[in-house]
């Protein structure tokens, strides 16, 4: 499907291998000026240098795999459609991420009007307590395997209990390795803002996962 | 340095680069107080766990799912480009509906464009009367032969009036049977 989208509307002369081997060497404000005069190949190679790290961004976010699923298409379709409003002299990883953060802004904002006890969650320890017992690497004793899956769990979990405006910025640095200058933009906070949700939230973070690491 | 003032700075000691004075300051700290030293540790250790959970991988209908996404906006934005063609046509017949209905409302218009239609004019007769109720009078019941017309009038008139006034096991009362018996005679 991927291979169709490349293909779909490719330059005439080019084939789908060449086109990728071009794409590859240009930069992302480039591909978009490609996309703007009309080559929607160009998009293809937008969405698939986008489309894992968006999700995990997301995905860390919001917390919900499906609605992260849906966020990042929504994202890809609003580049899509806006892609001529983008400032070529800035970076399009921040316009990009912005879009991305705004979309899980509003899904958080939705989630906390209307709260629901998330399926996800459930479904997540339910599939954590009726995995059929099985040995990854017989190198590793079962109870390492246990503690380390469990404590990538629970940190993970520890994510999700910062507060919104802290986690956002959290995944954006500690996962996303943004700078502070680029969180300010994409969150559209001040730089000391910043800074300041950033420190809050690792310190929110160590004492939450303390315990777990002593 | 002391230790509120290293985890109010923590974010810009640990992402400061390594020549920076803020970043000597705080290993100098670090090197003085094993608690800062443990706070550190754990934000450290913690980051590295979360950052070696394996990355979500794309679901594998995600691509024909965004394809179908970006096919409806595409063909949303062709319809938005041939929008001002049908505007014009839609305009053009709004006008036009217009203008009929301006021309069939103007009494003066239509007058003129009306036939002159002669029609014979329709004599309606008066409605028949309605028969008489099936109620026979009370004169003819007891068999009492009536004089005048007008008594005749002013019975059948006190005997419809009776007949309404009366119950129904009397309205659909039989006629009385003149019967011959040994025992009474019948004048």
């Amino acid at each position: 499907m991927k291979k169709k989208l490349l293909d779909s509307s490719g330059s005439p002369g080019m084939t789908a291998s060449e086109q990728r081997k071009t794409l590859c060497k240009l930069e992302d404000k480039n591909i978009v000026q490609l996309f703007l005069d009309g080559h929607e190949y160009a998009f293809a190679e937008l969405v698939d240098r986008y489309d894992t790290r968006l999700l995990n961004f997301v995905y860390r976010t919001v917390g919900d795999l499906e609605r992260g699923q849906d966020l990042v298409q929504e994202t890809f379709v609003r580049v899509y459609r806006h892609a001529h409003r983008f400032d070529q002299t800035k970076k399009f990883s921040t316009w990009i991420y912005t879009i991305a953060g705004n979309l899980a802004k509003n899904e958080l904002r939705n989630r906390s009007r209307s709260p629901l006890v998330l399926f996800q969650t459930i479904k997540k320890n339910w599939e954590a307590d009726h995995r059929p017992l099985e040995w990854e690497d017989s190198s590793f004793k079962p109870d390492d395997l246990y503690r380390k899956r469990h404590l990538k769990a629970l940190v993970e979990e520890a994510v999700n209990e910062l507060p919104e405006h802290h986690r956002l910025v959290f995944v954006l640095r500690e996962l996303e390795g943004k700078s502070y200058e680029d969180i300010a933009e994409i969150t559209g906070c001040r730089l000391g803002t910043v800074k300041s949700r950033l420190n809050r939230a690792r310190t929110k973070f160590a004492s939450l996962i303390a315990p777990l690491l002593n | 340095m002391k230790c509120s003032e290293f985890v109010e700075n923590f974010s810009e000691f640990q992402d400061a680069p390594d020549d920076s004075s803020i970043k000597k300051k705080g290993e100098k700290h670090l090197l003085e107080c094993e608690k800062c030293t443990h706070y550190s540790l754990v934000v450290v250790t913690g980051v590295r766990i979360l950052q070696e959970i394996p990355p979500v991988e794309l679901p594998e209908n995600f691509w024909a799912s965004l394809e179908h996404r970006i096919f409806h906006v595409r063909h949303g934005k062709i319809l938005k480009d041939s929008r001002p063609i049908s505007s014009i046509t839609s305009f053009a017949v709004a006008c036009a509906f217009v203008l009929l209905v301006v021309l069939f409302e103007n009494s003066s218009i239509v007058g003129n464009l009306k036939p002159d239609v002669n029609l014979p004019a329709i004599v309606v007769s008066r409605p028949s009367m309605q028969q008489s109720r099936t109620p026979r009078s009370l004169s003819t019941i007891l068999g009492q032969p009536s004089n005048s017309r007008f008594v005749n009038r002013f019975w059948e008139d006190i005997n419809d009036l009776i007949y309404e006034y009366s119950t129904m096991s009397e309205r659909y009362r039989t006629s009385p049977v003149l019967r011959q018996t040994d025992l009474v005679e019948y004048k």
